[in-house]
């Protein structure tokens, strides 16, 4: 019974497809991968069903004025358009060692396919390669702005990058609509990053209304190697993010760091799983989240630690205010530990707004609306210095 | 200054005050005693606009305002002070950044420029020396940390800071030694001008010896049973509430 409602959900995604894709590619790439429902535990709290009745199209590769989108034009980066998917612009001056370019590959070598993952390979084949060379630090962050627009447009990207041996590189990634039609925009990130290297992705996530956003980061550290992950997601209709981060190497350090505050009915779901191979690896989890109105939020956080990843220390904490009666939050750590000699701990809390708190600033003469964004910015205060991304402190309220 | 009539107010449905009247003239200073859970915090609370709290009767006049009208923030805008009887921790917001917030939304209110980083950091100094905390505020959350004496010296601090017409004190003298109360009391007596009046709430006689008030109220089950001289404050101490209790039912 369950497989046929199953094969029913994923013939109705695949056939709104075929009006602008072509039909028997759509069929043999993803042979064998079910399309989520509630079902499944990864999916429990987030419904699809949003993206799969739609008839997407790739909407067009340029778009006039695409400077004025960037949310961070004070930056000092290397910056790159990308519109609905298609690269339009690409700084020229590349500091020393830092490499950008396209790929084309329309099937990808990834370990955990999906449904989605493998259509994003075929709907669009090209990559984004960013690499980072054997010992060079590239101090200024690689920026890509990520720009939608038209309506009912999808947007597959990937960003591949490599940060070989006891490199540095930072890469910012913005997602902005221009306009409030719908668009669906599914993102891959696929990182390496090597012995003794240190790589940090930081995504800024503003899709606004009608923005369907889904993204999936995978990254594999060497020994010594750091990876870092910022993820802020500012607004969006619905927003799933998924991350995989392998610790392959000794001494390897994953931080998985996350903010968000959704409004109206928005959605949003970070998951997240961080697998502990070997020993002597440490990973830290921090993610917070302010719902609002009759917003959602979920956090579902897997640490697995493996039997030979002794001297393991896996941190994960996800805090939340839900502000309304109308607001829900499912926060859920799980911990598998195979390994005897490990330090590991997980919290989780959500709570209410601090209305005592509130009344306190305001009775000092500070206005309702400057006092919760005090409150608010406090409470991501600890997210905001893990970060370390002066772009985000700023502008995580305002607007 | 302020002139309160028959005010009714409840919390979660319970009736706490029924039927107050009180007037404050400019320059005076008043003090609420009375037994715990007679009201005291309630009356604070409803004068600063806590929404927790609902009026169901009565008015209040702030200097020819409709103070009830106000929203928190306006009513400390107007020169509303409350010094709070469990001053909050706020980790995460810096004291003297939210103050400087507070000072400058009041300046904009009045129609001033915002107030000078120079000038801003010579107030700090000069009022934070008043109440003995000079460099405990530097870089700390709101209350974070600081001991129970130190919340009640910042909240005279943040008065002296802010310069209202109007203040409230709940309980500002509870369990404060010796020392502390001469500051608190050293630091509110400074600003005792005929232009500015005093609500003080107590227990405890001691406080009245250094904050000597105009009148002493007796506060009991949502009304001022009483009113007297600052004289009246020693008989409380002396024979307890229970013959003024007595003498109204
Ligand atoms: N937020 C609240 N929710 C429910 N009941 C409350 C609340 N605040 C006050 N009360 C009740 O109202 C009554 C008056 O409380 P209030 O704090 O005003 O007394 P008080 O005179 O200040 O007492 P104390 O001397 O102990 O400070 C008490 O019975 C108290 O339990
Ligand atoms: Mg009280």
């Amino acid at each position: 019974m369950s497989v046929a409602i199953l094969d029913e959900k994923k013939e109705k995604f695949l056939q709104a497809l075929e009006a602008n894709f072509s039909a028997s590619d759509l069929l043999s790439v993803t042979e064998g991968l079910e399309f989520p429902t509630r079902r499944a535990e990864k999916w429990k709290y987030t419904r699809v069903n949003a993206i799969s009745k739609e008839a997407w199209q790739m909407g067009a590769g340029a778009l006039d004025n695409v400077e004025s989108y960037n949310p961070f034009p004070e930056l000092d980066a290397v910056s790159i358009y990308v519109v609905n998917g298609q690269v339009a612009y690409i700084s020229e001056d590349l500091p020393e060692g830092l490499t950008i370019e396209s790929e084309h590959d329309e099937e990808g070598a990834l370990q955990r396919k999906n449904i989605f993952t493998a259509l994003n390979y075929s709907l669009n084949p090209v990559s984004l390669n960013i690499s980072a060379a054997k010992n060079q630090i590239i101090a200024q962050p690689v920026h890509i702005i990520f720009v939608n627009s038209g309506e009912l447009t999808t947007a597959q990207t990937r960003v591949k990058i490599a940060a070989e041996q006891s490199s540095f590189l930072h890469v910012m990634e913005s997602f902005v609509s221009a306009d409030d039609s719908k668009k669906w925009v599914s993102h891959i990130n696929e990182s390496d990053v090597h012995a003794n290297a240190k790589l940090t992705i930081s995504k800024w996530q503003a899709l606004g209304e009608n923005g369907y956003m889904m993204t999936h980061e995978f990254s594999q550290q060497g020994a010594d190697a750091t990876y870092t992950s910022n993820v802020v997601t500012k607004n969006g209709t619905w927003t799933r993010n998924d991350s995989w981060s392998d610790l392959n190497g000794k001494n390897g350090e994953c931080n998985l760091n996350g903010i968000y505050l959704p409004t109206a009915k928005e959605h949003v779901d970070n998951t997240t799983t961080v697998d502990h191979k070997v020993p002597h690896c440490e990973s830290n989890e921090l993610y917070k989240g302010v719902i609002y109105d009759a917003a959602s939020g979920v956090f579902n956080g897997k640490v697995f630690v493996r039997p030979d990843a002794q001297l393991t220390n896996a941190f994960q904490q996800n805090s939340n205010i839900v502000m309304t009666e109308n607001g829900t939050m499912n926060s859920k750590p799980e911990l598998e530990i195979y390994a005897d000699d490990v330090k590991c701990s997980h919290g989780s809390t959500t709570g209410q707004f601090d209305d005592i708190a509130l009344f306190y600033l305001m009775a000092r003469g500070i206005s309702r609306q400057n006092a919760k964004e005090m409150l608010v910015t406090a409470f991501f205060q600890e997210v905001l210095d893990a970060m370390k991304v002066d772009e985000f402190e700023g502008n995580l309220i305002s607007l | 200054m302020i002139k309160i009539k028959n005010l009714h107010a409840e919390v979660e449905g319970n009736k706490i005050l029924k039927g107050l009247n009180l007037e404050v003239k400019a320059g005076e200073v008043h003090a609420i005693m009375g037994p715990n859970g007679s009201g005291k915090s309630t009356l604070a609370s409803v004068l600063a606009g806590n929404d927790a709290y609902e009026v169901t009767e009565g008015s209040v006049d702030f200097d020819g305002s409709d103070l009830l009208d106000l929203d928190v923030d306006e009513r400390a805008k107007e020169g509303m002070f409350l010094a709070f009887q469990y001053p909050v921790e706020i980790p995460g917001v810096s004291n003297i950044n939210f103050l400087k917030a507070a000072l400058n939304e009041k300046r904009a209110y009045q129609g001033l420029e915002p107030i000078k980083a120079k000038e801003f950091l010579a107030l700090v100094k000069e009022k934070s020396e008043l109440v003995e905390l000079a460099g405990k505020l530097k870089n700390r959350s709101v209350n974070e940390g600081f001991s129970g004496g130190e919340k009640k010296r910042n909240e005279i601090f943040q008065m002296a800071m802010l310069d209202p017409k109007f203040a409230i004190l709940d309980e500002t003298d509870s369990g404060l030694d010796i020392d502390a109360l001469k500051v608190v009391s050293h630091g509110v007596n400074s600003m005792r001008s005929p232009e500015r009046s005093f609500l003080v709430i107590t227990h405890y006689q001691r406080l009245l010896d250094y904050i000597v008030p105009d009148f002493v109220h007796v506060l009991y089950n949502g009304k001022i049973i009483k009113t007297g001289p600052k004289e009246l404050a020693l008989e409380l101490e002396e024979k307890g509430y229970d013959w003024l209790i007595e003498e109204t039912v």
